[in-house]
């Protein structure tokens, strides 16, 4: 299928006043990699990382960047880390700025930096009638009408096609380690990293604990030191990326759960030996053969007041399975409000048909 | 004001129909949770802003199945309903209007359930900041948001109005602490949106209730994430040459990398009435004192503080204060804390104004506010989160001189579209309520403003949910009657 790169935001309009008018659809994809828009959808295909990817402004003194949406996440942080900064999206290759926030992409280091929808301060975007509408603003501190901004982060190119966005940055952490620990149980490793004051990570999978430590020079080398007590294991002092080890990457199908903490026990036990789990935050992955075998986890996740996101094969989309509080009613009234005349897709459900 | 309200009714059937809404509402609340006296209908009829509104009948229920209950009645005579925490907000998102039905909920004060393992709370929507505060205290957990309100403002006006607080610049305002929310909406139903786990798939509804100021339907619980208690904290103060000085220098901190849990400022008239009132050790030589904040793992805190004495001497900082123990943290932020009480000494009334800058623009805001107050005869003092660019004004009056009001009216706004101007917005923290709502188009596009108005219909198809705040009206007509109506200010504690 082709792929539209439109050359200005004035031309994306135009493509999507016309999809509104002749009842086709108009499907945003930014890298690709998040799955965000259904691949089963029918529609004009569009893509703003060929030509809408400038770092607009950049003032390192304000903390806050504003990118064009088509922008790639990598580039973002090679321009940041010249000033010692960072923006919170974990940099997955070829993914968009546009495109992280439209799949509401969390990094895993969400624990010390935050979810990525408390890092957007202000977006433009482009609705479904093809009008240019900015939400947000610049400033860190806003309590200004209806918080549009969060409501597009997730929103999956379903109530428009975000062309720019106002984020906030932070300062790159001075100093990081890696401890991974072959043989700590996940009760052993809890307690661990309770102790510790600056885990940004700890992932613990059926065989391995690996913990992110990130701060100030002597915080980390503190928590270190007794984390490799607590829970024996190793220390990497200069680690590369993080996690070393993603064993959900292997599995044919994952499904992405976000629970309670005090619901990831009860997930697990289910679970046999494909599963991984943030030690905080309740993050859960399970891995099956297909998709169809982790429906039932899913429902445990959302009857238990929490989230689910199911993942294919490679290259296949990704789809939000369910979530625990989403009105339905309520929520198709808004997409009604972007995109009456349904130029985006529906947000799509994974359905067992 | 006839804005919706008693939906097709003339004039004389007006008091048939509240009648029937005090009996219907007396015979499910029970009649003391119903007030329609002349004296409860003054009092409810403002909040902590400068206006004055008006109401039928004021309903206390006293639990979420009783507020559907309220808002069924005021549906049935179309009625308008305007919800109420402790009435603490200062943009008039709590003011009602026409023959609005109040709806507040004081007596929904029960911290329902509090999980430490999981790190949430929740709460109803009457239970005072300060209280859950107090309750979380022995557990070594507490709820972030901490607006100079904390002590009498409810957990369900802070979500309404998206609090903040002096040390939200590290810990993030009310939208970043609610996971969840129940909430009533304009036909009687009880929804829940967002849930006690993090990150939700799909819409985020949630996020659009916070801050949405009743707009959206009565928020009866909320769902809060719990914060530990800060640990290693220290305080640093210091004096400066100059206000532009001290700006500069907090940007300068900010941009090095210190990642403080508050940094406020005060320009010089505030530090002199501070300083006579509250005993806290300001230095009155200088023309602007920073008071920052900072907490954390023993390494950050050291190497941050350092950072923090360097940039300050460098931007010519007299008399560098550190604390560490309580008693002289607490000392030092006592100051900062009676700004408020304190000004009443110097200025008969006050106007407390709100508006967020990017945090380098500051100086440039400062200054601004200053030249537009005295182009209107008037002074303003700044007291104000630096760290995260929200500006709070002050501007003096005295209301018994003619004509002060309309000045104070034309600097307020003035200052808001300096700051618009400057890159900044209109609210950072207080809301927009009545008070900004006519300012909206300062920020927004007509289109904007329909895709706002259309989202709030999403929820509230009939506009019943508090009408009249937030958005301006699709006529385009400021409401000089509302205008005309401010009558009072500057008596907060």
């Amino acid at each position: 299928m082709s792929l539209v790169q439109p050359a200005s935001t004035a031309e994306l309009a135009t493509l999507i006043r016309g999809a509104a008018r002749d009842r086709t659809r108009v499907l945003v994809v930014g890298g690709g990699t998040h799955g965000a828009c259904p691949a089963t959808e029918d529609g004009r295909r569009i893509s703003l990382a060929g030509r809408l990817r400038s770092v607009v402004t950049y003032d390192p003194a304000e903390l806050v960047v504003t990118v064009d949406a088509g922008l790639a996440v990598e580039e973002l942080d090679a321009t940041l880390a010249e000033h010692g900064q960072e923006w919170c999206a974990d940099i997955v290759r070829g993914s968009t700025v546009g495109g992280s926030i439209a799949a509401g992409a969390s990094s895993l280091r969400r624990r010390s930096i935050g979810p990525l929808r408390d890092s957007v301060l202000g977006l433009e975007l482009v609705d479904g009638r093809g009008r240019l509408i900015r939400v947000g603003g610049r400033t860190v501190k806003n309590s200004t009408g209806l918080d549009l901004v969060r409501l597009m982060v997730g929103s999956r190119g379903t109530l428009g096609v975000i062309t720019r966005a106002h984020l906030r940055v932070r300062p790159r952490p001075r100093s990081r380690a890696v401890v991974r620990a072959g043989g700590a149980s996940l009760a052993a490793a809890i307690i661990a990293a309770r102790q510790a004051s600056v885990v940004a990570a700890a992932i613990a999978d059926s065989s391995t604990v690996q913990l992110l430590l990130e701060g100030w020079p002597d915080d980390v080398a503190a928590d270190a030191a007794m984390l490799v007590e607590h829970l024996g294991g190793e220390l990497d002092a200069r680690p590369g990326s993080f996690p070393q080890v993603r064993s959900w990457a292997r599995w044919p199908a994952v499904a992405m759960l976000t629970v309670r903490p005090s619901a990831v026990e009860t997930l697990l036990g289910r679970a046999g030996t494909r599963w991984a789990t943030q030690l905080f935050g309740g993050h859960v992955w399970i891995g099956g053969d297909t998709v169809s075998e982790l429906v039932p986890s899913c429902a445990t996740a959302t009857e238990r007041g929490g989230h689910a996101t199911l993942i294919s094969e490679p290259g296949w989309p990704t789809w939000p399975a369910a979530s625990a509080g989403n009105d339905t009613r309520i929520g198709e009234r808004v997409k009604a409000a972007f995109d009456p005349d349904g130029a985006f897709p529906r947000l799509a459900r994974w359905s067992p048909a | 004001m006839t804005r919706r309200s008693t939906l097709g009714a003339e004039p004389g059937e007006r008091g048939g129909i509240v009648g029937r809404v005090v009996r219907e509402l007396e015979a499910i609340l029970g009649p003391s949770a119903v007030r329609a006296d002349p004296l409860s209908l003054r009092l409810y009829a403002r909040d902590a802003s400068m206006i004055q509104g008006t109401c039928s009948v004021v309903a206390l229920p006293s639990n979420a199945v009783e507020v559907a209950a309220c808002v069924t009645v005021a549906r049935r005579h179309g009625l308008p309903v305007v919800p109420r925490g402790a009435g603490s907000g200062l943009a008039g998102g709590a003011t009602p209007l026409g023959d609005a039905v109040v709806v507040a909920t004081t007596r929904m004060r029960t911290i329902e359930s509090v999980s430490v393992e999981d790190g949430v709370a929740w709460v109803e929507a009457g239970v005072l900041n300060l209280d859950l505060k107090e309750w979380l205290a022995p557990l070594g957990l507490t709820f972030a948001p901490d607006p100079a309100s904390e002590a009498c403002s409810t957990i369900g006006g802070n979500v309404a109005t998206n609090a903040g607080g002096p040390r939200c610049l590290l810990r993030g305002v009310t939208r970043n602490h609610v996971r969840a929310v129940d909430i009533v909406l304009a036909d009687g139903q009880i929804v829940r949106l967002g849930a006690e786990a993090a990150d939700p798939d799909g819409y985020d509804l949630r996020a659009l209730v916070v801050g949405s100021e009743g707009t959206l339907g009565i928020v009866t619980s909320a769902c809060v994430a719990l914060t530990p208690v800060a640990t290693g904290v220290r305080v640093i103060l210091a004096g400066f040459p100059s206000i532009e000085g001290a700006a500069t220098g907090v940007s300068e901190i900010v941009a090095t990398g210190v990642s403080a849990s508050a940094i406020e400022l005060m320009d010089r008239p505030v530090v002199q009435v501070i300083e006579a009132f509250a005993q806290a050790g300001y230095p009155l030589d200088a023309e602007a004192v920073v008071l920052i904040e900072l907490d954390g793992p023993p390494g950050a805190v050291a190497e941050q503080s350092a950072i923090v004495e360097q940039v300050m001497t460098g931007h010519g900082a007299i008399g560098i204060t550190v604390a560490e123990d309580a008693d002289r943290r607490a000392r030092l932020w006592k100051g900062r804390k009676s700004a408020q009480g304190a000004i009443t000494r110097i200025a008969p009334d006050f106007y407390q104004y709100d508006c967020a800058v990017p945090r380098t623009r500051l100086v440039d805001a400062v200054i601004a506010t200053r030249r537009i107050a005295a182009a209107n005869g008037l002074t303003v003092v700044n007291v104000f989160h630096a760290g995260d660019g929200n500006l709070h004004p002050f501007i003096m009056f005295d209301r018994r001189q003619p004509g002060t009001l309309d000045r104070v009216l034309a600097t307020a706004e003035g200052i808001a579209e300096a700051c618009v101007r400057l890159g900044g917005v209109l609210s950072g923290e207080h809301g927009i309520g009545l008070e900004k709502r006519d300012l909206m188009r300062l920020m927004f596009s007509a289109e904007e403003l329909e895709l706002h108005r259309a989202v709030r219909m999403a929820f509230d198809p009939d506009g019943l949910s508090n009408p009249g705040k937030v958005l301006p009206e699709l006529a385009a007509v400021a409401a000089p009657s509302e205008r005309s109506t401010v009558d009072h200010a500057g008596s907060r504690s």
